[in-house]
């Protein structure tokens, strides 16, 4: 299973609830709502996304599988933005 | 020679500018404003009536037929040649909006297509495109006993000392209709036309302008509507304020290989952190700036 950590190609900061990140070379930016910001924290050591669930439903009213899956397209988006990537499994 | 504060930079100047606020200083200016010839400008050789911009990192041409020629190199010098049949007015007019633009996008800055009030100490800003009606709102607001700070122009930048972004003015001098004038019936002089066959006048604050840098408070986003309806104002927050300033980089188009995108980041993203942001929303084509005026009156001294 693959671990995911932060990308260096972007800056963030925090306004009020959300996070905006820029990549600094194509000037790209883009928002996270409060609890993707929290997801996108939780990536600054490397997640998989059964650990990122596992926190949010002890966090969240919501059912495991629900979380698992919203946690996997927000995963998914932001490999396609190259925000993310894939450590290798340890 | 003459001697101006303009967007924050002490300028030295072979051409008057009765729109800018004068200042005495020696040693160095920030930017020299220079008469060119034809044989000492480049972007007379580069430019024609068919190729009216060129630009790359730190060098901006622009030609405006029947005005004049204007170069900008490394943020601190606008070399202008008069075009045949040019009228000063008009030569000013697109030296302090387009080429000033240039050389504020050169020093590593990024203004804002902004007007802005002073508030308790701080600068509430109004955002938005030219139409917007961001110099109607400011004559409204003076009417009302409120201060002006900068009309269409205001440069945002961190304070390298408190790390907090602190805004400049740009020169004191509202840019309105003649119309918007005559709205407001406030008796305002239509004695500097800004350039012949175009129905738009200087309004001058000079006495009333404030040279200080200071710290953002409030940012208005004017929008017009093509629905019917009323006046609104809404609260918003978070990354909406952000794409909405990057929206409102002034010229922005233009200067793409002059925008730091890393001082973008941080001066906007500062910006939202300080300032309490709304959106404002008309009818287009109703006359509503007296309502709009109220609203942000109630807004600011809240």
């Amino acid at each position: 299973m693959c671990r995911y950590i932060q990308s260096k190609q972007v800056v963030q900061s925090k306004i009020d609830d959300e996070v905006v990140m820029m990549d600094i070379e194509s000037g790209f930016y883009f928002g996270l709502n409060s609890v993707a910001s929290i997801i996108w924290e939780l990536l600054k050591d490397g997640k998989t996304v059964d650990e990122l669930a596992e926190y949010l439903i002890t966090e969240y009213d919501v059912n495991r599988k629900q979380c698992l899956e919203e946690t996997d397209i927000l995963i998914k988006k932001m490999l396609d933005l190259k925000v993310i990537r894939c450590l290798e499994d340890k | 020679m003459f001697q101006y504060l303009a967007y924050g930079l002490k300028i030295e100047s072979l051409i008057e500018f009765p729109e800018l606020f004068p200042i005495q200083f020696s040693g160095e200016a920030d930017v020299y404003v220079r008469i060119g010839t034809s044989s000492s400008n480049e972007g007379e050789t580069v430019l024609s009536a068919e190729k009216q911009f060129d630009h790359g990192a730190q060098h901006y041409q622009l030609r405006v037929n029947g005005v004049a020629v204007y170069e900008v190199k490394a943020g601190k010098l606008i070399s202008i040649v008069m075009l045949k049949g040019h009228q000063m007015g008009a030569v000013r007019l697109y030296c302090l909006s387009n080429a000033f633009a240039a050389v504020l996008y050169q020093r590593g800055t990024i203004p804002l297509h902004a007007s802005g009030v002073i508030v308790d100490g701080g600068v509430a800003m109004f955002l938005g495109p030219s139409g917007a009606g961001k110099s109607t709102l400011l004559l409204y607001l003076q009417s009302q006993g409120v201060r002006i700070f900068s009309d269409d122009v205001c440069v945002p930048f961190i304070d390298e000392a408190s790390r907090d972004v602190l805004v400049r003015a740009s020169y004191p001098m509202l840019k309105c209709w003649s119309s918007s004038m005559d709205l407001l019936q406030a008796g305002f002089e239509k004695k500097h036309r800004l350039q012949d066959g175009i129905d738009k006048f200087g309004v001058f604050f000079h006495s009333d302008f404030d040279i200080r840098a200071l710290p953002p408070k409030f940012l208005f986003f004017l929008e017009k509507s093509d629905k019917d309806g009323e006046v609104s104002i809404q609260s918003i927050s978070g990354v909406d304020v952000f794409s909405r300033l990057v929206a409102e980089a002034y010229r922005g188009h233009h200067f793409r290989e002059d925008l730091h995108k890393q001082i973008l980041f941080d001066v906007f993203t500062q910006l939202c952190i300080q300032s309490s942001a709304f959106v404002i929303r008309r009818p287009a084509g109703i006359d509503s700036i007296d309502t709009i005026g109220k609203k942000v009156i109630q807004q600011i001294m809240m």
